[in-house]
């Protein structure tokens, strides 16, 4: 793997294990909830808070560290709910083609056509915002993605040696679909999932900058960014360090999935 | 006309460096029909680009190249590469720029730019039509008829030297010896040099006056190309040999 | 070609039409009651009641989404539940500056990153390219509104260079309306203190607006430009002698910028979703940060409103984005199907 890509790996795994061990890492892992001690309210970064604390006296090490939780359970259910949906509806139209083909493609032209985040914030507009309707929301405007991706890979392979082969060996047509066809795009699916991880947390951190995410007292990072702009540029400490938390974790999800589309000789087109 | 002598080059690729021309000495008078002939591998496509000055970026070369009595190596090919010295490039259909008419790429290629006299050179390389071709984007044309294109392209400047690497070999027989043919004319007309770069024997014998047999980076074996083919001195000429069905319809030579 | 031109003109109403659909089932089925949402928990059933009938959300959904579709085609979009005034009003009264905005921002995208991504491909391995990809890679990996909030901090606050919200100074009239875009408005009245106030205002958002797309698009055309310089077609006018200058800007660019022109279209919408940020960040009186209201309101005519008009703006930029690519690419003139 690229020395960049290496980095990325790094960075993720990092960010992935802090999310995880974030109960035992967190200096103060009481404040990740609806801590309140005004006293400590706007504390600059010290010994004691290395990244200061906000409005209500929380630490905000400990809260950033939880809200990559939030950040990494968003981007793994919407991905989970995003790709299997995108990946079948790919392959039916690539590969069964016909009518359905035509039904897949143009209904992902109509998504397509509108910012994943005006229709995931419209979605949550109309419901009441939460973390969870967040992540369908979310789901809902990504799938297309996928779609178009499997569907690219499908058509390009389907007249290829081993699928006809597999094909005239009596494969019916799922069998050839999963077992043949799916397995020769996983180098393209799993670089996309890794970059989409990325824009997925960007997404959300977007969301919940306009207040239509998590909902407090959730650590989250697009709130965190939110709460502390009015108080530019005196108190920068929770819009610069919650910024930059998104900033690395984005930055290392890119670098890692430009490495794994080098890994599989992929081109940029996803 | 051209002449070289030790000439070497060398690839660099991860920290490894492979020799792969080793002092080749080679060289084709006015007139003059040559075939460098090999395996692909053999060092014969590197030979010709560095006679043509267009060694990639990780290659280097060594010794000398003289065209017409200048060293190449220390003089540069300004002025000589694509006007006195041209070269046939191997796949008529990813030579030519796909977003461009072929009007537009000759022009920007020939000395001279009237449009007469563009027709007039696709006309002598067996286009029947010359105004539509000119008018075409490359994709529009069927494979043979760009690789008269590329030929048109090799002559327009009227050379003294034509390097044919390896032409229209993705292409049919029939094409090849259109191209081997047209390109014998010119060197018996107009007294053009040329050098053929392939690995068909074949082709050697029905082109060639002088061969040259190329393996591993050095030549083997050289001579008349009749002599060399009747009674090969080297195990590798005759393993080259067995290995290629007669060719028939052979041209003089 | 006119069988291209009709199939796009037809894609692109289906498209339009698609989006009204999906968002009016989005609108009106899943959510339940569109008239509960829009007076809030604290309102009377009866209040509730005559909302729906004023509405018209007793009858089924097909014959609303008619009625719907055949006001918005003689541009009737509703009352905005959240200013009170007839969507179409506020349309036309925000839609201009969002325009400008995107308008403004792609001409950065465009410009700055097919020139950053040219230079990076025929410098490849310099220290200029490795400094305008990791520039890129930062582009596009930084959320637009941290973008947003960093400029207003450092080209705003501290280095008081720009101002840092809305379309012009207080103590301007805007320019007598044409076009509705500030700057070409105070051109065409020769207002040029007018025009240089309004670029002045532009620059932060729009800048803010483009880094994302810029980014992608620097790093689109690299790749692009790295691939087309190893085609055979290159060393072919190499060898031929074909100035250098010629070579990079004619033989390699044109070829190489295919790519990035069909990804333009799916940039733009990016963008227009990126838009709703940056004009929230920067008080921009524009149809996004409409958008964002009525959202927050859940003011249903105007967000539905908001989001087709974005939709036709796709549709039409879109177009002409092919246009220019059946210009640049003839294998698409001659294409005779598909």
């Amino acid at each position: 793997m690229t020395r960049s890509g290496f980095l990325g790996a790094v960075i993720v795994g990092g960010l992935v294990l802090v999310a995880i061990l974030a109960p035992w890492l967190a200096p103060y892992p009481s404040h990740a909830g609806a801590f309140v001690d005004v006293d400590l309210a706007y504390h600059p970064p010290n010994a004691d808070h290395l990244l200061g604390t906000d409005g209500v006296g929380r630490d905000l090490l400990s809260r950033l560290l939880f809200a990559y939780r939030t950040s990494f359970l968003l981007a793994c259910v919407v991905l989970l709910l995003a790709v299997p949906i995108g990946v079948t509806t790919g392959l039916a139209a690539g590969y069964l083609g016909g009518w359905l083909e035509t039904v897949i493609l143009r209904t992902t032209d109509i998504f397509l056509a509108v910012p994943s985040l005006v229709l995931a914030m419209a979605i949550l507009g109309l419901f009441d915002p939460s973390l969870t309707m967040a992540m369908v929301a979310v789901s809902f405007a990504w799938w297309p993605w996928y779609t178009r991706l499997v569907y690219n890979v499908t058509r390009s392979i389907r007249t290829e040696g081993y699928v006809e082969a597999a094909e005239t060996a009596g494969a019916g047509p799922l069998r050839t679909m999963f077992g043949e066809i799916l397995p020769n795009a996983r180098g393209p699916i799993l670089t996309k999932m890794t970059l989409d991880a990325g824009f997925v947390i960007l997404m959300g951190a977007g969301l919940s900058f306009l207040g239509l995410g998590a909902e407090p007292p959730t650590p989250d990072l697009g709130t965190m960014v939110a709460a502390g702009t009015p108080l530019l540029p005196d108190v920068w400490w929770p819009t610069v360090f919650s910024s930059l938390g998104i900033v690395i974790a984005v930055l290392g999800f890119n670098l890692l999935g430009d490495g794994i589309r080098d890994l599989f000789g992929a081109d940029e087109s996803c | 006309m051209l002449n070289v002598a030790g000439l070497e080059v060398v690839i660099r690729r991860r920290g490894t460096t492979a020799r792969v021309v080793r002092g080749l000495d080679l060289s084709v008078g006015a007139g003059q029909r040559v075939a460098l002939v090999g395996e692909s591998g053999s060092g014969k496509s590197m030979t010709a680009r560095a006679i043509m000055g267009l060694l990639p970026p990780t290659a280097s070369a060594t010794g000398h190249v003289r065209f017409d009595g200048t060293d190449l190596f220390e003089a540069g090919w300004a002025g000589l590469r694509g006007s006195r010295m041209t070269m046939v490039f191997q796949d008529p259909m990813s030579a030519l720029n796909p977003v461009f008419r072929v009007e537009d790429q000759l022009r920007a290629i020939a000395r001279s730019r009237e449009r007469s006299r563009l027709a007039a050179l696709l006309e002598s390389v067996a286009i029947r039509d010359p105004e539509r071709v000119l008018r075409s984007y490359p994709f529009q044309l069927s494979g043979g008829m760009a690789q008269r294109v590329l030929l048109a392209a090799a002559l327009v400047n009227e050379p003294e030297l034509i390097v044919a690497d390896e032409p229209a070999t993705a292409l049919d027989a029939e094409i090849q010896q259109l191209s081997l043919e047209l390109l014998a004319r010119r060197a018996r007309d107009e007294g053009t040099a040329v050098l053929l770069i392939t690995h068909h024997l074949g082709l050697v014998r029905a082109f060639a006056e002088q061969v040259y047999v190329m393996r591993e980076g050095e030549i083997v074996e050289r001579g008349p190309t009749r002599q060399i083919l009747r009674a090969p001195s080297h195990e590798y000429t005759r393993s080259l040999l067995a290995s290629v069905p007669r060719l028939s319809g052979a041209a003089d030579g | 070609m006119i069988n291209r031109l009709v199939r796009r003109v037809i894609g692109g109403v289906f498209v339009v039409a698609g989006v009204s659909v999906l968002i009016f089932v989005l609108a009106r089925v899943v959510p339940g009651d569109p008239a509960r949402l829009a007076l809030g928990p604290a309102a009377s059933p009866e209040q509730v009641e005559a909302l729906r009938e004023r509405l018209g959300l007793d009858e089924p959904v097909t014959v609303q989404y008619a009625r719907y579709a055949r006001q918005a085609l003689t541009g009737d979009f509703g009352i905005s539940l959240y200013t009170g005034r007839a969507v179409s009003a506020d349309i036309r009264n925000t839609f201009p500056a969002t325009l400008e905005l995107v308008l403004f921002a792609m001409v950065f995208v465009g410009g700055c990153g097919v020139l950053f991504g040219v230079a990076s491909g025929m410098r490849r391995n310099t220290w200029l390219d490795h400094g305008l990809r990791l520039l890129s890679v930062i582009a596009v990996t930084t959320p637009t509104f941290v973008w947003a909030v960093a400029f207003m901090l450092v080209f705003g606050f501290w280095l008081e260079l720009f101002p840092i919200a809305g379309r012009l100074s207080e103590w301007l009239l805007p320019p007598e309306r044409v076009t509705g875009l500030y700057v070409t408005d105070a051109l065409l009245a020769g207002q040029w203190r007018h025009a240089a106030d309004a670029l002045h205002h532009l620059v932060l958002p729009a800048v803010a607006l483009s880094l994302p797309a810029l980014g992608q698009t620097a790093r689109i055309m690299r790749a692009s430009m790295v691939d087309v310089a190893a085609r055979p077609y290159i060393e072919f006018a190499r060898a031929y002698a074909v100035p250098e200058g010629r070579v990079a800007f004619q033989y390699a660019l044109r070829p190489a910028s295919i790519p990035v022109l069909t990804i333009l279209g799916l940039e733009l919408v990016a963008l227009m979703g990126n838009a709703f940020l940056v004009e929230k960040v920067f008080a921009w009186p524009g149809l996004a940060r409409y958008g964002v209201d009525t959202i927050l309101y859940k003011d249903l005519n105007g967000m539905m409103a908001t989001v087709l008009v974005m939709t036709l703006l796709f549709v039409a930029v879109n177009a002409v984005v092919d246009a220019v690519t059946v210009f640049v690419d003839p294998r698409i003139r001659y294409r005779r199907d598909s």
